[in-house]
């Protein structure tokens, strides 16, 4: 108990920071996205295509929090939520990525061509 | 004491990990297919409402079939009165009230009518003029009766039609069973033009439907959407064909004729499977004239195509042109 | 049966695990996705080792609480999962696994973050797929930061206390 760090415990926080790195890698080499969904409280409000750049992209109830899209990826360059999260979270452009914002229940969703549809008819 | 440390962060570790995966809770969900009503319908729900939907499909089936032996329906036509069961006496009054309430145009009792051109579709023979002009007068809904018990009798040459209707009462049957077992939090129960889409997703977004481009070439476009029924009717298989020509399915019960329409596909979203077949019959018979005032209703959303390729979609459907 | 020098300092680690706490929010640091040092964690993990357990669970508790009357609800709601749940795991780890002071430090503070995470997840979204992304970033996050923070504590106690 008196020791810094025993090798066991060292062998521990390795496993998991390996295992943490693996699912970074396995996000990070996921397929480009095809659309940022942009959604209040759970509603989807605006879907963007990530291959047209543009800029100072504001959304209904989400005041002061302004999006860019540049070279197929989403970003946050203005916000005046407290902590800045989401600006911190920077550009997100494969599938599964998402930027969060807390206080503003605004969440960013990047999906790809066909988010898995439940059902189709006609 | 390190097997202690061991298995503690690492069984930490991986809840984390897969938590991060993944939201999906599906305990004992699984799909199942299987074919009922002419048509391949697929089930996903908790395994064991698929057991007791499978039964209560199967049941449908034969109380609802008009055209094989076995099928009740079609033994109702021949024999034109018998003793039914509950589910074909509930189906018949269930129709009845429906086109009383909302119209004639699609309607159980068009059978005569509707029987004609399965036959063309068969033979590759189109039904002769006298015979079509016959069969309309054998279309009305007075010429069901019932009798004592659970005897149905059919007057004059009318006869019976399920088509319309059949797949989307199933469906509420299917969502009675999910009601009362509450074994599935979520369901989709798929019968190709008839859907029903039941509870809320485990990651609680909204259902993701994608409705097929009536001209063949993949989708026309997708609806976000809470539990509900939808019904699709034209659609890209509307056609059949009889000596080179094609002819739309769905027959218009004033001309006795497929239906000149000019819509192509009308999917109706609403709270009752019933409805939702119906509706989309009626309105695609109705054209794009009157498709206006189906788009206000507050009890049912549509999303119709023409010709032309125009949409009309309701205010309040959350449809995304592809 | 406390001894009042125990009191005392009970109190002035409540005061001090306050004081860091706010420091560490106004301080923008160049961790990502809005990370802290949690040098608040120090100090909780010194109340845990030299105090008794009610003493220590009060200064996690009363520490949450002057965040909600300082930073709001949503600073409390973090606070407070992130606090609760990684006493529980430190003293678990510290007490009955006997783990040394760093690594039940890292885990303190992974434990923390995640408690966090989920907390906010189901608090604001109702569900877990929002922020699971978040997991893997926020699990190194609290290694390193907990593998500091515990380093510094192992430094303290060594130096100062014996």
């Amino acid at each position: 108990m008196k020791k810094f760090l025993n090798l066991k415990e060292a062998a521990v926080i390795a496993i998991i920071l390996i295992i943490c790195f693996l699912a970074l890698f396995i996000v990070n080499s996921g397929k480009n996205g095809k659309y940022a969904v942009i959604s209040s409280d759970g509603n989807e409000i605006l879907r963007l295509e990530l291959d047209k750049d543009r800029q100072n992209i504001t959304v209904a109830n989400a005041e002061n929090i302004v999006f860019e899209v540049k070279d197929g990826a989403i970003f946050v360059t203005e916000t005046d939520c407290h902590d800045k999260i989401c600006l911190k979270t920077g550009a997100v452009s494969k599938n599964g990525q998402s930027i969060v914002c807390l206080p503003k229940k605004i969440t960013v969703k990047i999906i790809g061509e066909d988010s898995e549809a439940d059902v189709t008819i006609g | 004491m390190f097997f202690k440390n061991i298995s503690f962060c690492s069984a930490i570790a991986a809840i984390l990990f897969f938590c991060s995966c993944t939201s999906d809770h599906a305990a004992e969900h699984s799909t199942a297919e299987l074919f009922v009503m002419d048509t391949v319908c697929s089930v996903n729900a908790d395994k064991d409402d698929i057991k007791t939907i499978s039964s209560v499909l199967s049941r449908i089936d034969t109380a609802l079939d008009c055209f094989s032996k076995s099928g009740e329906i079609h033994a109702l036509n021949e024999k034109r009165s018998m003793n039914c069961s509950e589910d074909l006496c509930d189906f018949i009054k269930k129709t009845t009230s429906l086109s009383a309430e909302y119209g004639n145009e699609v309607i159980v009792s068009g059978g005569a009518v509707t029987m004609l051109w399965k036959e063309a579709q068969k033979s590759e023979i189109l039904p002769e003029k006298n015979d079509i002009l016959h069969s309309l007068g054998n279309i009305g809904d007075n010429f069901i009766s019932f009798e004592s018990g659970n005897v149905i009798s059919l007057k004059n040459e009318c006869m019976l039609d399920s088509g319309a209707f059949a797949k989307g009462y199933a469906l509420d049957l299917c969502r009675d069973v999910l009601d009362s077992s509450r074994n599935s939090d979520h369901a989709v129960i798929s019968m190709t033009s008839s859907v029903l889409l039941y509870g809320k997703k485990p990651d609680n977004s909204k259902f993701n439907v994608e409705i097929r481009n009536p001209d063949g070439n993949g989708i026309i476009g997708t609806v976000k959407t809470d539990a509900c029924f939808l019904s699709t009717s034209g659609g890209y298989e509307r056609f059949f064909t009889v000596d080179g020509e094609n002819y739309p399915h769905i027959i218009d019960l004033s001309t006795g004729y497929p239906t000149q329409s000019d819509l192509t596909s009308v999917t109706v979203f609403c709270d009752s499977g019933i409805l939702s077949d119906y509706l989309s019959t009626k309105i695609l018979i109705e054209g794009t004239e009157n498709i206006e005032n189906h788009l206000e209703s507050d009890l049912y959303k549509v999303a119709a195509f023409d010709e032309n390729g125009n949409s009309y979609i309701s205010k309040g459907l959350d449809f995304h042109k592809k | 049966m406390k001894k009042s020098s125990d009191i005392a300092l009970a109190g002035i680690l409540l005061a001090l695990a306050c004081g860091l706490s706010y420091i560490e929010s106004i301080t923008p640091l160049p961790l990502p996705v809005g990370a802290k040092p949690g040098l608040a964690s120090i100090v909780v993990m010194f109340a845990a080792i030299r105090l008794n357990l009610k003493s220590t669970i009060s200064i996690v508790i009363l520490k949450s609480l002057f965040v909600f009357i300082t930073r709001g609800f949503t600073a409390f709601l973090l606070s407070a999962s992130g606090g609760i749940f990684s006493l529980i795991v430190m003293l678990m780890l510290f007490r009955i696994f006997r783990c040394s002071v760093t690594f039940t430090s890292a885990m303190g503070a992974v434990s923390h973050n995640c408690a966090q995470l989920i907390a906010a997840g189901l608090f604001y979204y109702q569900s877990l797929s929002p922020i699971g992304a978040y997991f893997p970033i926020m699990i190194i996050t609290g290694c390193v930061t907990g593998i500091f923070t515990g380093s510094v504590l192992s430094l303290i106690l060594k130096y100062h206390f014996e």
